[in-house]
């Protein structure tokens, strides 16, 4: 690259700085400043600054933004087969797993799917944020899934969760971050639905009154860094190359973050006064079965491709 | 440069009278276009950029407070409330700051509060003899509080992105609310009493009883507002639709100056209000969109946080950039520029996030009413069909009583951290 | 009759605006309601949907405050001209504003076009397409102003002057 053709590229998060995102993005950004000898910087732009989660997507595709780092229920707005790792197939399901899927040529194939969107996933692919659990509640036990019935969550907006979790028989409410914790104070809503560890120690939602956790691993959710096809085109293709190997170095660190990261926000949470319940293995699977007859028409209504499902059920139950 | 060439043709097109909406989409897109991006990402930006959840309460709380208006509902509570203070010498300018921080505990918006409360207020001022700059800037000061008092749709933002916790931040607005409306309220005695404002007969009390009787259906409205949302019921946005839903059977039922028929004209009438501003709005948010990406404001933070200032330096140098960047910038634009970049700072300076986030919704509160972007200037306007520049006359004395408040918040933290360091610890 | 064609049409546009927020008003609370009192058959999409009504709302009313003036704009630094530079500076400024509505107008339709391209779904489970329910709604607003502009211009008044033409809105 030619140093004196400097090339400056803009990434957009909607998370703010020293989130796992972010830290991603920077990493990714100095290691491509790096490869390039300096001629090519990327720009981080935090907290929703430039564009909100889904307008990211949208700008992407036109070529107004050059990278970001998305969460998969956002982009499933553009690609509904991203929805693939929240099915209840997933339900109990390891990071290991996860990994199997989305490294292999399945994870190929969804990602051609973004592709022809003209937004491009690069080598290394995702990293986790989840296992997503079923309840954070406020001053009401959830020990069982018998004890779901009828308890009203914040979920976060997506049609395949809300789904699941009308299936499983409690009164999901989609609704958006900022409406949650004047929620949770005035009673409107007796918990969370479908968050993680993460979601609970970011907003301190136990001084909201969050004091019950029904940690049953259900659901996966991943981010997913992007480019810019039509960016990317403009570059060299030496340039297009050391973006994407820039990632192949990042993701492991990405990866490996996150899940610590992840572990020690439920000792925080602990810490907090959040009783957390585990059920046992058994009562995870009697509802993943109980869930999976479901699956079919969840995945028809959510606009998915059911035979893309089923392989990638058959490549899961087949591990 | 670039940014200098941006923000210099906005102002001039606005000088020349090119309507707000033009002055700063056009700015922007010319801008987009010399940097070469695709100009349909600024078109859907634009359009986007309502198509979000704050937006929802604005027509809500509008038609209700013209359902108000129109319906009689609003001079019968300003009649009743004059039956208590009407005898002071301004009374009816400290019925509008009493009325407006209560509405504020119910809105969690600064421009939903203005207009509700302006739409009805204004007109009643005037027919009371205030002049109306000073009935502009008193409701356009007073509706600020309605991200100050809590719920504040800005402070559960800034806990987003600072990852505090939102009741924390609620409570430690309390105090600062009470005291700027405080401080509006001895402005309003001070002013009438320079200005001779008379003060009006103290009621009869046969007359008290009979005025605040007939109040009892109006002033349900706001009260089931109230209990809607703090018994858990009704969010805050779904209290504006029952409030307008509320305003208009209590307007047909009860006072019987509008009939049925009247409701559909009423609600186009608020809607129109309501889009002037929006598409302000807007491409505001277009404006603010072009100029975070150029780098600029950044670097402006940037440049006060390099200095190596003292903690009390640091919080001027940044009152001052945020003042100047509230001036040009939607609010919440202010926001998102500086809480990220000075978030990491703030522990090494010894300040309190939620002290700082407090400061930080006082210049937010300033931004809405200093020219040229200044939402709260552009409802009242528009609510009062008055001239822009007369809004901004009638602000003026009210920026700088903003600006004396802002210090006392700055410099005396306590006064954000007594009540939540009270009640949470 | 160009009188006449602007009166029946701030008439239509009135209706379509009372009904999208009327409408918009009827989902929300309905939703509101549903959760409340029945929480187990409350759906995910009445916020959406209201909003939906109020985007396409504030589209069409802008067309009607372009007829009304009541598009905000500053006068002040006006005031020191000549009335014969202020007409030309009005003129030039009608002008910029138009061809802005205009290049809106273009680009607002590209966004459309692309967002259907993109099959951008809502959110919720009704899954709404986005390019419809969203980025219509500013071509469309975009394309009735310019509309309403001409008819003013072939009528005789300036367009964007924030002049109050009464005798149009009393008709109402
Ligand atoms: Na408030
Ligand atoms: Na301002």
């Amino acid at each position: 690259a030619d140093a004196a053709m400097a090339t400056e590229l803009r990434l957009s998060v909607e998370t703010p700085p020293g989130h796992v995102r972010n830290l991603a993005a920077e990493r990714w950004a100095e290691a491509i400043a790096t490869k390039s000898n300096g001629a090519i910087t990327v720009e981080v732009f935090p907290a929703a600054q430039l564009y909100k989660s889904a307008d990211a997507i949208r700008a992407l595709a036109s070529g107004a933004l050059d990278m970001s780092i998305q969460a998969s229920p956002t982009l499933s707005r553009f690609e509904p087969n991203l929805s693939v790792i929240t099915l209840p197939m997933f339900f109990g399901a390891t990071r290991d797993d996860v990994r199997t899927i989305l490294d292999g040529p399945l994870g190929d194939e969804l990602w051609g799917m973004v592709a022809k969107k003209g937004i491009v996933v690069p080598d290394g692919g995702h990293f986790e944020f989840a296992p997503n659990n079923s309840a954070y509640t406020a001053g009401k036990v959830v020990a069982t899934y018998g004890d779901l019935t009828g308890v009203k969550l914040a979920t976060p907006p997506s049609p395949v969760v809300v789904a699941i979790m009308k299936e499983m028989g409690a009164a999901p409410q989609a609704t958006p971050r900022s409406e949650i914790v004047l929620q949770l104070t005035q009673g409107q809503i007796d918990g969370l639905g479908s968050v993680t560890d993460l979601t609970i120690k970011g907003g301190k939602l136990w001084e909201a009154g969050i004091d019950n956790a029904f940690a049953d691993n259900a659901g996966w959710g991943v981010y997913i860094p992007l480019m810019s096809k039509a960016s990317l085109e403009k570059l060299s293709p030496e340039d297009q190359a050391i973006i994407q190997e820039a990632w192949s170095e990042t993701v492991g660190w990405a990866r490996d973050y996150a899940a610590n990261e992840l572990a020690d926000a439920r000792a925080v949470n602990e810490a907090n006064g959040v009783t957390y319940h585990d059920p046992d293995p058994a009562a995870i699977q009697a509802m993943r079965e109980r869930m999976t007859a479901a699956q079919d028409a969840i995945v028809a209504d959510g606009g998915m491709d059911a035979e893309f499902v089923s392989r990638v059920q058959a490549a899961l139950t087949g591990n | 440069m670039q940014a200098l060439i941006g923000l210099g043709g906005m102002l001039v097109l606005m000088a020349l009278g090119a309507p707000i909406f033009v002055s700063l989409g056009l700015a922007a897109l010319l801008m987009l276009a010399t940097e070469g991006r695709p100009l349909m990402d600024a078109a859907a930006h634009s359009i986007n950029g309502i198509n979000s959840t704050t937006f929802l309460a604005v027509p809500f709380f509008v038609m209700a407070a013209t359902f108000m208006q129109k319906g009689g509902i609003a001079r019968v509570i300003i009649e009743a409330a004059e039956t208590w203070v009407g005898h002071f010498r301004g009374g009816l300018g400290l019925v509008a700051v009493i009325a407006t921080t209560l509405f504020a505990a119910i809105s969690g918006s600064s421009v939903v509060t203005a207009m509700a409360m302006g739409t009805f207020l204004i007109p009643a001022m005037v027919a009371r003899g205030y002049d109306r700059p000073f009935a502009l800037g008193l409701v356009g000061a007073s509706g600020t509080l309605g991200i100050l008092i809590p719920p504040s749709l800005s402070m559960i933002l800034y806990g987003l992105i600072a990852e505090e916790s939102v009741p924390r931040l609620f409570l430690a607005g309390v105090v600062p609310g009470l005291l700027q409306a405080a401080l509006l309220g001895a402005w309003v005695i001070f002013y009438s009493r320079r200005k001779g404002y008379a003060s009006g007969q103290r009621a009869s009390t046969s007359e008290f009883i009979r005025k605040n009787l007939r109040a009892l259906p109006a002033v349900a409205i706001p009260l089931s507002v109230f209990a809607g949302i703090y018994s858990g019921y009704t969010t805050v946005t779904e209290s504006a639709g029952v409030a307008a839903i509320a305003s208009v059977l209590v307007a047909i039922c009860v006072y019987k100056e509008v009939t049925f028929r009247d409701v559909f004209p009423m609600a186009t009438e608020g809607m129109k209000s309501a889009s002037a501003v929006t598409f302000i709005v807007m491409f505001a948010l277009l404006f603010a969109h072009w100029i975070t990406g150029s780098g600029i404001p950044t670097a402006l933070v940037n440049f006060a946080i390099a200095r190596e200032l003292e903690p009390w330096q640091f919080l001027l140098a940044l009152n001052v950039m945020m003042i100047i960047l509230g001036m040009f910038l939607d609010a919440i634009a202010v926001m998102l520029i500086v809480t990220p970049i000075v978030l990491p700072v703030l522990s090494t300076l010894g300040i309190d996030p939620v002290h700082f986030g407090i400061v930080l919704i006082v210049n937010m509160e300033i931004a809405f009413l200093t020219p040229p972007i200044g939402l709260n200037l552009f409802v009242l306007s528009s609510i009062a069909k008055a001239p822009m520049s007369e809004a901004v006359r009638g602000m003026v004395p009210f920026v700088i009583i903003m600006a004396v408040f802002l210090i006392l918040i700055t410099y005396i933290p306590e006064i954000s951290l007594w009540l939540p360091n009270l009640l949470m610890q | 009759m160009i009188t006449k064609i602007l009166t029946i049409w701030t008439r239509i546009e009135a209706v379509l605006i009372g009904l999208c927020i009327i409408a918009a008003l009827l989902v929300f609370l309905g939703g509101a309601a549903v959760r409340a009192f029945a929480p187990a058959y409350s759906v995910d999409w009445a916020e959406e949907v209201a909003l939906y009504g109020i985007i396409w709302a504030t589209v069409l009313a802008g067309s009607s405050l372009v007829a009304e003036g009541r598009h905000l704009h500053t006068e002040v630094f006006l005031a020191r001209f000549s009335p014969r530079t202020r007409a030309v500076i009005g003129w030039a400024m009608t002008g910029v504003a138009t061809a802005f509505c205009a290049a809106m107008m273009v680009y607002g339709w590209q966004a459309y076009s692309f967002a259907l391209l993109l099959d951008e779904r809502s959110a919720s489970s009704l899954r709404v397409p986005q390019a419809y329910a969203v980025f219509l709604a500013l071509p469309v607003g975009m394309a009735l102003i310019l509309g309403r502009v001409a008819l003013m211009i072939l009528s005789g008044q300036r367009p964007f002057s924030g002049v109050v033409h009464l005798r149009e809105t009393e008709e109402l």
